[in-house]
């Protein structure tokens, strides 16, 4: 297998009223890597994901798995690249569940038993086993966003893209939904991620980019969110968690690499606990105040 | 999400007509309404709306839920009647001011009135007793042209999306204020609303058009489809097919 499963390369695109969308956009991920683009509002996050499975064309150029999707057929892009768009209602166009999750696998030519096992597998893995007769007008919120996200895992993509996957959903929810993109990312697959879910990048992610119209930023989740300046120059916040943890420092807490998730913090909390007797020992000196307030500031947090 | 009256909200009961090959229904129950509509004789007519009866009577779909459609279509059929009664010309019988009202116009009006009610009776069937995508299937599977078919399939989709969003700006409207009288204001902001609606409607085609390509969609729409032909529903077929050549054949040799 190619050593990058998806590259854009020198992406640039105008919307038809001549603003210019995206501005020499350039990004990788290799196999199995997970991706967040992080962004302001209109910063053009579902308009670069749309370019990647062919649907608008910019200039520059686009490989999957090493190859120009300029010279690939509709058929075979769609076989590797699936998209999960932002609205499930502009996903789900089918008068029942089972026929829209059925509708990719059918147009990639595949047997009908093979769609029946695929449907059955997909509705299995988001918990909408049961759902197939159900019309999608009459779902939830919720359950719309499972049903969108089966009828792109019942095509079985080797890179699957989704755009803002947890907006407007709960958070048991979101949770969920992340767990399936979790598990998916294990299994080998490469996941490019839209999202302003800050929480969760760093539990998931391998690589940030930063889009506003061009790429601004690129970098693990620890370079991209222990650099102040540049979240507050994009708009974007540090997870609520490495800021708690930023301001322990301030009363004594020894933290070099600051948790960026809850499991990190699980595991350098009990670390320190450990290494220090099984106490932990926090202390305020005049100082204490000033140093917390800097990074209030730091993060926009002004009182 | 809101819930919203469809007609084939009883697919799921039991009876006969239910059971009844969705492909063979369909050309079954489309023979017997042309036959209907090309009856020439009232008391064809009336027999013609009484086996519409009988059917509907037979599939089990409750009276109180037909009536409520039928809430609707009456004051069309109704129209009808009125406008036939007082403009086919003949023997005037009684006469209200200018308008006369003659036998031949209350025999073409009852005869048209007739034919209509037992039509929609029968398309009643035809839709309630099977879910819609059902029923779309077994066109395709008839030989509708797929575009067809995709055409229907996407107005039941997203008439409730449709309906939806409109409430939605009209509920914005109201919040702050709007209310609706008969003046120009008035007509302007719905006019203004609607114009919004054609324009959320541009983009969610435009985005669903991005989804269905994303998904392989080259024109043709394809669905997995399975109807299979029993011996019953050869039996239901002739059956009602044969009513309709029937009511053709007495309204050939008799009247």
């Amino acid at each position: 297998m190619p050593d990058i499963a998806v590259e854009v390369e020198a992406l640039s695109y105008k919307y038809p009223d001549g603003n210019l969308a995206l501005d020499n956009v350039s990004l990788s991920a290799s196999p199995g890597e997970l991706i967040a683009l992080l962004g302001p509002n209109g910063a053009g996050k579902s308009t670069l994901l749309l370019h990647l499975n062919g649907i608008l064309k910019g200039e520059g150029s686009i490989r999957i798995f090493g190859e120009d999707i300029k010279n690939k057929k509709r058929s075979k892009i769609i076989e590797k690249i699936g998209i999960v768009f932002q609205d499930p209602d502009d996903q789900l166009f089918m008068p029942t569940v089972f026929d829209d999750v059925a509708f990719g696998p059918l147009n990639m030519g595949l047997s009908k038993q093979e769609v029946k096992m695929r449907v059955e597998s997909a509705l299995k893995k988001v918990g909408l086993k049961g759902y197939e007769d159900r019309c999608p007008h009459n779902l939830s919120f919720g359950e719309k966003k499972k049903a969108a996200f089966a009828t792109i895992l019942s095509m079985e993509p080797e890179i699957i893209i989704l755009d803002e996957p947890a907006s407007n959903l709960d958070p048991q929810s979101s949770r969920a939904l992340f767990k399936i993109i979790k598990e998916l990312k294990d299994k080998g697959k490469t996941i490019i991620i839209a999202t302003h879910d800050i929480g969760i990048v760093p539990e998931i992610a391998d690589k940030i980019y930063i889009l506003d119209h061009k790429i601004i930023a690129e970098g693990t989740p620890r370079q991209i969110f222990s650099d102040a300046d540049l979240l507050k120059k994009t708009n974007l916040e540090a997870p609520k968690i490495t800021m708690l943890f930023e301001i322990l420092t301030c009363f004594g807490y020894n933290c070099n690499d600051l948790p960026l998730s809850i499991d990190e913090a699980i595991t350098h909390l009990t670390q320190s606990i450990e290494t220090k007797g099984g106490h932990m020992h926090l202390h305020i000196h005049e100082h204490t105040h000033n140093e917390i307030k800097k990074i209030t500031k730091k993060y926009g947090h002004h009182k | 999400m809101l819930e919203f009256p469809k007609i084939d909200k009883y697919a799921g009961i039991k009876s006969p007509i239910h059971s009844w090959d969705q492909r063979a229904k369909t050309v079954s129950i489309l023979l017997l309404i042309t036959s209907i509509v090309l009856a020439q004789d009232i008391r064809l007519a009336v027999f013609g709306l009484f086996c519409a009866i009988l059917l509907v009577y037979v599939s089990n779909i409750p009276l109180s839920f037909i009536g409520r459609y039928m809430h609707s279509i009456i004051p069309f059929i109704l129209f009808f009647f009125i406008i036939l009664l007082f403009t086919v010309p003949g023997k005037a019988i009684h006469s209200i001011y200018f308008l006369n009202i003659s036998i031949e116009g209350i025999y073409l009006a009852s005869l048209i009135s007739m034919r209509m009610f037992a039509s929609i009776l029968l398309m009643f069937l035809l839709l309630g007793t099977a879910r819609f995508d059902h029923t779309l299937k077994a066109f395709e599977k008839l030989g509708v042209p797929n575009k067809f078919v995709q055409i229907l399939m996407f107005s039941y989709r997203y008439i409730f999306v449709l309906i939806e969003e409109f409430q939605r700006i009209s509920r914005s409207m109201d919040v702050r204020g709007f209310r609706k009288k008969t003046n120009m204001y008035s007509m302007k902001t719905l006019g203004k609303a609607v114009g919004i609606l054609f324009v959320k409607s541009y983009e969610r085609s435009i985005n669903t058009y991005h989804a269905m390509t994303s998904r392989g969609y080259d024109g043709t729409i394809r669905t997995l489809s399975e109807f299979k032909m029993n011996n019953i529903d050869w039996v239901k077929s002739f059956m009602v097919a044969g009513l309709a050549v029937m009511l053709q054949g007495i309204g050939f040799v008799y009247v």
